[in-house]
């Protein structure tokens, strides 16, 4: 995931709209930031699970704590190479 | 940064289809607000027509509509004079009023939002008998939000102020500082801005 965000590889889920409280996808986040989160969430607050629209599509959920601030991100990749990542939330 | 171009073809999720093919299309995009962004990539399934995926390199312009959205507009009636002055301090800088009148407003109440002394002057500026002609001109400058509410709660602190007042008085600064070269540093500061409209 990390690796996605420092090439620029990424993209966010959307659903006719853009649900904008995925602050990385509007801009009140940036790629930077969002690395910071995901280096500093603890092996206890990073969870996964199916996703809705396809069982086999795994979701990673992160939920760090960081500067007394409780974060969700929420992403997963569609790739095999799991190169290319897809933002469903970032936000506090 | 990968930059995706528009025709490229890509896969998305969509509600029970699973995974679908999706091409890479600008088009309008709606935010949750409702707000509309004009004209943007965006990965569209081409038998549903839905759009499911929006690249990050359509970032920088979804934040600018938004940031525009939440821009306010202050506003002032102000003597005929004091257009006069902001035609002037355009042709002293070499740029023409129409943009160049806003910046020098904005820049006087930010300015003033950190410095007390300055905010003060500005205040003092408002009741000069040159803001107090025949108010028969409009001025209107847009500004974000942040601003806004710094001018009001700056009006807040002085007894008989308002919005309105902080920028005929930022105008009249303007004058003392540029047109009679009271202000070297703050003249500096100003071609600078004029440089940047």
């Amino acid at each position: 995931m990390i690796a996605a965000l420092e090439a620029g590889d990424f993209q966010h889920e959307g659903r006719d709209t853009l649900n904008e409280k995925n602050l990385l996808a509007v801009g009140d986040v940036t790629e930077t930031e969002v690395i910071r989160l995901l280096r500093r969430t603890r092996g206890d607050r990073y969870s996964s699970s199916g996703h809705d629209w396809d069982s086999e599509t795994t979701v990673h959920v992160f939920r760090p704590e960081v500067d007394g601030e409780r974060w969700y991100i929420k992403a997963y990749f569609l790739d095999q190479a799991d190169k290319s990542a897809m933002f469903i939330s970032v936000h506090k | 940064m990968k930059i995706i171009q528009e025709g490229e073809k890509g896969i998305a999720l969509a509600p029970e289809l699973g995974r679908v093919p999706v091409v890479y299309k600008y088009r309008d995009l709606t935010l949750d607000s409702g707000t509309t962004v004009k004209s943007v990539l965006v990965g569209v399934h081409e038998e549903s027509d839905r759009v499911l995926v929006i690249p990050a390199q359509s970032t920088p312009r979804i934040k600018e509509v938004r940031e525009a959205a939440k821009e306010e507009v202050l506003e002032a009636r102000v003597p005929r004079e004091l257009e006069d002055i902001l035609a002037l301090l355009g042709e002293h800088y070499s740029v023409t009023p129409k943009k160049f009148s806003p910046a020098v407003i904005r820049f006087y109440l930010h300015s003033a939002a950190s410095s007390p002394p300055l905010a003060r002057r500005l205040d003092k500026l408002s009741r000069a008998r040159l803001a107090h002609g025949k108010r028969s001109a409009r001025i209107r400058v847009r500004c974000e939000a942040s601003l806004s509410e710094q001018v009001t709660r700056l009006a807040a602190a002085f007894s008989n102020a308002n919005q309105s007042d902080l920028m005929r008085g930022a105008i009249i600064a303007a004058k003392q500082d540029i047109l009679d070269s009271r202000a070297k540093r703050r003249s500096q500061q100003l071609k600078a801005v004029a440089a940047a409209v």
